[in-house]
């Protein structure tokens, strides 16, 4: 049962941060093709904008690790 | 050793124990290990320093520099002053990540080395070094009671009226975003880094001649991202706490700096007359 929590929370807990990753990497491609020369500011911004989507996304992780270790 | 052995533990191996109750983890070992490489490193640098830099002193000054300029681009130019905190947090992070996939030692039923961060015991105590800093430049900026105004906003309460109200909640909700910043720091840097553990230490069970290069190249570079990541909030969230409300009008940046306008038509955006 433990096993089964796990997998549904880790996979739940992906999705969505994997589709505002995949967003947030489309734009900053968009914008570097229409300004190239601000290259190094919107890659600097995607990355930040990226780890905060990605956080929540590391969030089910811990939690689905939790649910395995009790 | 098989794939369905592997045990995922979230507190790291006692090596010994000092005294009663005092463990030595595995973790600490390696943290102390990573401290005195950086050590080194910053002494054999500085040792035999030279107007001309060459050899190993111009990596280290080329490296320290282009952060060092880099602190402006995200903070403006007061946020220089903060380049001791930044750079240790990012150079700590960045040699515990890589310390730990460099010694190829993924689980700990496979050897003795684990990466400091994969210690959630040492990302929280990062993240509330962070948190502190970035609380302390927020008093030194507005004063005890002007910074805590922002957060129980009772001088808007009583001059702006029915509108305060709207800032008196604002405000408390901001308690809320400030307790979770050191949160997501530890959790995020935490997560990462066990995470490419574990996934490391599976790729290894599975097939471990060629399956773990990829995942290694993966994971060098996470270690990079999140290391400069976390230098990077911490940086933000200090530029933002000890920011001064009025400054925050900056002029306009001018023509020369954005360049021309350009417009470019991509796909569907295309008008239907062109």
């Amino acid at each position: 049962m433990n096993t089964i929590a796990a997998a549904i929370a880790i996979g739940m807990g992906v999705l969505m941060p994997a589709f505002a990753i995949g967003r947030i990497g489309a734009s900053a491609v968009e914008s570097i093709a229409r300004q190239p020369e601000a290259t190094s500011k919107i890659q600097m911004n995607m990355i930040l904008a990226a780890a905060f989507a990605e956080g929540l996304g590391i969030f089910s992780f811990v939690i689905s690790i939790l649910i395995l270790n009790k | 050793m098989g794939i369905s052995d592997l045990e995922v533990h979230l507190a790291p191996k006692t090596v010994f124990e000092i005294a009663k109750g005092v463990p030595v983890t595995n973790t600490m070992i390696t943290m102390w290990i990573v401290m005195a490489i950086l050590i080194g490193l910053a002494l054999v640098a500085r040792s035999k320093m030279k107007m001309v830099p060459s050899g190993f002193q111009n990596l280290v000054e080329w490296a320290l520099g282009g952060l060092y300029d880099f602190m402006e681009e995200v903070g403006g130019i007061e946020a220089k002053k903060h380049f001791a905190f930044f750079i240790t947090f990012f150079l700590l992070i960045l040699f515990s990540n890589w310390f730990g996939i460099m010694m190829g030692m993924v689980g700990e039923e496979l050897g003795f080395v684990r990466a400091p961060t994969s210690d959630l015991n040492s990302t929280i105590a990062f993240a509330l070094t962070a948190f502190i800093y970035f609380e302390y430049q927020g008093f030194k900026a507005h004063g005890l009671f002007g910074y805590f105004g922002h957060f129980v906003n009772v001088k808007s309460l009583f001059t702006k009226g029915p509108m305060g109200a709207i800032d008196f909640f604002v405000g408390l909700l901001h308690i809320v975003s400030e307790l979770v910043r050191p949160t997501a720091l530890a959790l995020r840097l935490f997560g990462n880094i066990f995470g490419g553990e574990i996934v490391l230490t599976v790729a290894f069970l599975l097939f471990n001649a060629a399956l773990p290069l990829p995942f290694m190249m993966l994971e060098v570079l996470i270690g990079m991202i999140q290391a400069f990541v976390f230098a990077m909030l911490f940086l933000t969230f200090t530029a933002l706490n000890s920011a001064h409300e009025d400054e925050h009008t900056e002029p306009a940046p001018t023509k020369d700096e954005i360049g021309p306008p350009v417009k470019v038509l991509i796909g569907r955006e295309r008008p239907a007359e062109v």
